[in-house]
């Protein structure tokens, strides 16, 4: 037998599971990293060489379904490519060619982006001086994560070896752009990787050895993604008085709970770090880093996904139980949104209260070095300048920018979850629809940096951006009415969930018009019946998932 | 009610139920008057849909074995006891003989060796004194 | 009282391009069993799907009681319990939180008969769904289909990889659910001799098509099996008109037929054969011959 044909279809396999998320974060890391350049100027290289590691290491980690799966989809921990094992190859190959698809491969992404970016703008970024320490990251967070089931250790091993990496990382960058690391630590970085791959093997080994039980399909359950012991952190009977309050209850216990309970324990966290980072310098960073991502971590992972879809191989599907309940699908997505958009907000509202409490703790580390200078005096004006900003609104426009945040919350929970349950019966549609806000930015970028170096007129970037508004404002409008029309015929909407959809809308553009003081009609009727559009898919989704 | 359901030979359930209710008529086993278990009951000792046991009382009542009182249940009936009795006595066993001749005929014996053949074995069980083979077997 | 519970017409379905159900139709009347029988993937949970609403009549209609599913899912869903194959229930919840859930939906929850069923099946109501065996999921999912007496209870094989003990709970909710209250019951099974048993009318669906359907007993009717012995010895099995499989070798064959029995005589006779024996089928017999299985192989001319 030929021995390379295992390992290229090992490889086939993962860029097969892997492609569409490569394809995603390539096209993230040169828009945001366009931005980075664009409105940043000198400091842009910094910014979006920063943008690029946090997007093909930080964020993802590593590919997503190579390392076990999403965050919420019937995690199963260890090493992920398990059905592997029943294959006549040996552990290290498995391992050793996952491993090595998922360093080389993300490293090759953060490379191509890179040069493109330095290419584009003129501002170089490091390039292959930057190879050791990458695949070593990359190593030894898919050791940490595959080597072991314990969460426990998987989490603790990511920080404990991700803190030192970076804190070597942002000492080594020097201004202007560039990273040189010493032979003394490019030789460190080798040994991390060996060892990495050497302990991952072992692990996996013992996996491979144990597994055989555990492999055999057991009885299909429903899953859902939060760990058992965080939904039993609050028990209280169910009600049994009506069908909405049992539901709220079930929202409650199944999901909704464990999200303010990730989000309470973020708000200790980063409160908890902050003090921690006065007798320990090291822990700043962490406490800084998590400031930032919280809140994209609430919004963007704990708020989506609120129908409940779940996925299991490739295979994506409405929970039974729940869509064979005696229950109207209207009525029922306007409770999981509410439900899901109400504890978010109050998770946000803690996260905001526990940022805030840091001041006098950020004080008291007298300096947080970043890139060259101390960031700490920067920092703590800009909170200072949001709190006057804060402190000089009326009570009205507080109100009115309390409610426009608010409705803004519900609108991206209602469009997440009305999206991944389109994508039950329109798995394409949906990815492609996704992709037009990206396509659109890219186009965008383009056209305003062709128009600013002056090869074509600014006129041309003007009638762009004005005419996309127009055409897409139109296009909402449009689709507004048509599914509220469609809904309602189809009695997939009752009268009071659409004349609650548009109250919602309505209560919005007034906000808006308040908060901003603007005249600009466009600017309200846009987001307005953005509302709407979304107020109207999602019992639209639930119904086409339900009904498949 | 000792009632016994087989899946194998083809026969209806509800045919096998009136069938081995007549036997136990027949036999004295169930004695005029005397109760049947009501149709819920039955159903859930044989599992078998209580539809069933509706139709096999149905046939039962239509065949004058069983009278059904109204509110009470299904009782043997009372009248005509001798007669069902002979019918049905006579029905059984030529059902048998039906059988027998069947496969004499396949091994090649003439109803006369058949005939001849069932005087010998009478014959010789009085000899022994022994009880006719498979006499307690329920019939279907 | 003349509409019917199920009235399923021309109801088609396609999953990637491949059919799962082409021109379905299927009633079902007040207080009756109904056993679906087919293989594997044949379409019974495509189609009871449909009558859940679970999936969307792309063609062809489906109504429950006399209303659209999809449409109208509550009015549809409060009148029926449903007990899945893959017992689906929310493994987090504690059984006594699954009743307690399923309660809430139904006003004519009927608490002692839940708690008849709790004691009878011996479930400790504080278990959570995670730790039960397969035979108690399916112990609790019934007692949360059945509690609130629905008027047409569904039962995708209710039996598949339980134990006998479980089977008998399961049979028994079917046999009360009619006896006790004439309410409808719609059962699939690969169990022939359950749904022998427990069904009042089998429909059997073979790669998406209602290939046989009717009551039990008149279905049975239309098929004889045979005992037959010809004169000639047969290597492979003789053509015989009506026949549908015929299984044995040399002389002596046994026939599974429909149709005239006259004809089936005669084309016997035809090829220097005889009758020996003849009864009706039984429903393991048509399914197995209507399967495919042991059709006559033509026969070399």
């Amino acid at each position: 037998m030929n021995r390379a044909a295992p390992i290229v279809a090992m490889l086939w396999e993962s860029w097969r599971l892997t492609r569409v998320e490569a394809a995603g974060r390539l096209a993230l890391g040169l828009v945001a990293g366009s931005f980075a350049m664009l409105l940043l100027g000198t400091k842009g290289a910094t910014a979006a060489f920063w943008m690029l590691i946090a997007i093909h290491s930080m964020i993802w980690f590593s590919i997503a379904k190579l390392n076990g799966g999403r965050f919420a989809d019937g995690y199963k921990p260890g090493f992920p490519l398990y059905l592997l094992f029943r294959q006549p190859v040996s552990t290290a190959t498995i391992v050793g060619a996952a491993m090595a698809y998922d360093a080389l491969s993300c490293f090759a992404l953060y490379l191509v982006s890179a040069a493109a970016l330095g290419l584009v703008f003129g501002q170089p970024l490091p390039l292959f001086s930057m190879t050791l320490c990458f695949v070593a990251y990359h190593l030894a967070y898919t050791c940490c994560q595959w080597s072991t089931r314990n969460r426990i250790v998987q989490w603790a091993g990511s920080f404990a070896f991700s803190v030192p990496l970076l804190l070597m990382l942002i000492d080594n960058v020097k201004q202007p752009l560039q990273v040189e690391f010493s032979p003394a630590e490019n030789a460190l970085f080798a040994a991390i990787g060996v060892v990495s791959i050497v302990l991952t093997v072992a692990g996996v080994a013992r996996q491979r050895r144990g597994d055989s039980v555990e492999v055999v399909p057991q009885p299909k359950t429903e899953s859902i993604g939060f760990p058992e012991w965080l939904i039993n952190v609050f028990r209280f009977p169910c009600p049994t008085s009506s069908a909405a309050r049992a539901q709220v209850w079930f929202e409650l216990r199944s999901s909704a709970l464990p999200i303010l309970t990730i989000g309470l324990t973020l708000a200790i966290l980063i409160v908890l770090l902050h003090a921690l980072g006065i007798p320990f310098a090291p822990f700043r960073v962490v406490a800084v880093a998590l400031s930032v991502l919280a809140v994209p971590i609430m919004v963007f992972t704990l708020g989506a996904n609120a129908f409940g879809i779940r996925r299991k191989q490739a295979r994506i599907y409405a929970s039974a139980f729940e869509m064979t309940q005696a229950y109207g699908t209207a009525q029922m997505s306007a409770l999981k949104l509410l439900v899901r958009t109400a504890c978010v907000l109050i998770a946000l509202i803690a996260l905001g209260l526990s940022l805030w409490s840091t001041g006098p703790l950020l004080s008291a580390w007298g300096s947080f070095p970043m890139g060259d200078g101390d960031a700490l005096p920067g920092w703590l004006n800009a909170r200072q300048k949001l709190a006057d900003t804060i402190g000089g609104l009326t009570w009205y426009a507080c109100a009115a920018w309390t409610l426009v945040a608010t409705i803004a919350v519900a609108g991206q929970v209602a469009w997440r979850a009305a999206a991944e349950a389109l994508r039950v019966r329109h798995p394409r549609l949906v990815s492609t629809v996704q992709w037009v806000p990206v396509a659109w930015s890219i186009a965008a970028m383009l056209i305003v940096v062709v128009a600013t170096n002056e090869i074509v007129p600014e006129f041309v970037a003007n009638v762009f951006l004005k005419a996309s508004v127009w055409v897409s404002g139109a296009a909402l409008v449009f689709s507004a009415i048509y599914l509220l029309r469609r809904g309602l015929t189809e009695r997939m909407l009752t009268r009071r969930y659409a004349g609650g959809v548009l109250a919602i809308s309505v209560v919005f553009a007034a906000a808006l018009l308040v908060g901003f003081s603007s005249k600009n009609v466009l600017g309200v009727l846009w987001p307005a019946a953005l509302i709407v559009t979304l107020g109207a898919l999602a019992p639209w989704a639930l119904n086409r998932a339900r009904h498949a | 009610m000792d009632i016994t359901i087989s899946l194998t030979d083809g026969v209806p359930i509800y045919r096998q139920i009136v069938n081995q209710v007549k036997y136990l008529v027949a036999s004295g086993l169930l004695q005029p008057g005397e109760e049947l278990p009501p149709i819920r009951t039955l159903a859930l000792q044989l599992k078998v849909t209580p539809n069933t046991i509706v139709k096999a009382y149905g046939d039962l009542e239509i065949a004058g074995v069983v009278q059904k009182l109204r509110g009470s249940g299904t009782f043997v009936s009372e009248g005509r006891p001798q007669q069902v009795a002979l019918r049905e006595r006579r029905r059984l066993i030529e059902q048998r003989i039906d059988t027998l001749l069947a496969e004499a005929h396949q091994l090649n014996f003439t109803t006369e060796d058949v005939l001849r053949m069932v005087r010998e074995r009478k014959a010789a069980m009085d000899e022994t004194g022994a009880e006719p083979a498979e006499a307690k077997r329920t019939n279907r | 009282m003349d509409q019917p519970v199920v009235d399923v017409n021309g109801l088609s379905r396609s999953f990637a391009h491949k059919k799962a159900l082409d021109g379905v139709s299927f009633r079902a009347t007040a207080g009756q069993v109904y056993g679906l029988v087919g293989s594997n993937g044949a379409g019974k949970t495509t189609l009871l799907k449909h009558l859940l609403g679970l999936l969307r009549a792309t063609e062809g209609s489906v109504r429950v009681f006399g209303l659209d599913p999809v449409r109208d899912p509550v009015g549809v869903l409060s009148r029926v319990g449903y007990l899945s194959e893959e017992r689906e229930l929310p493994e987090w919840m504690s059984i006594d939180e699954l009743l307690r859930y399923t309660q809430a939906y139904h006003p004519n929850w009927d608490a002692s008969y839940a708690r008849e069923l709790l004691e009878t099946f011996a479930l400790d109501p504080a278990k959570k769904i995670k730790d039960l065996s397969k035979g108690m999921r399916a112990q609790a999912g019934l007692i949360a289909a059945v509690a609130y007496r629905p008027e047409l209870l569904i039962l995708d094989e209710p039996s598949s990889g339980l134990d006998a003990v479980v089977r008998r709970d399961i049979l028994d909710a079917i046999v009360r659910a009619v006896a006790d209250d004439g309410r409808t019951v719609i059962f699939s099974s690969h169990l022939l001799d359950e749904v022998e048993r427990m069904s009042d009318h089998v429909t059997m669906i073979q790669q998406g098509r209602v290939t046989l359907s009717g009551a039990l007993d008149d279905v049975r009717r239309d098929y004889q099996r045979s005992r037959v012995r010809f004169t000639e010895h047969f290597e492979r099995p003789p053509v015989i008109d009506t026949a549908l499989a015929m299984e044995g070798g040399g002389r002596s064959w046994s026939v599974i037929h429909s149709g005239s029995p006259e004809q089936f005589l005669k084309s016997v006779r035809d090829r220097g054969g005889e009758v020996v024996e003849s009864r009706d089928a039984t429903l393991e017999e048509i399914f197995l011959a209507r399967a495919g299985r042991g059709r006559p192989q033509a026969e070399a001319a």
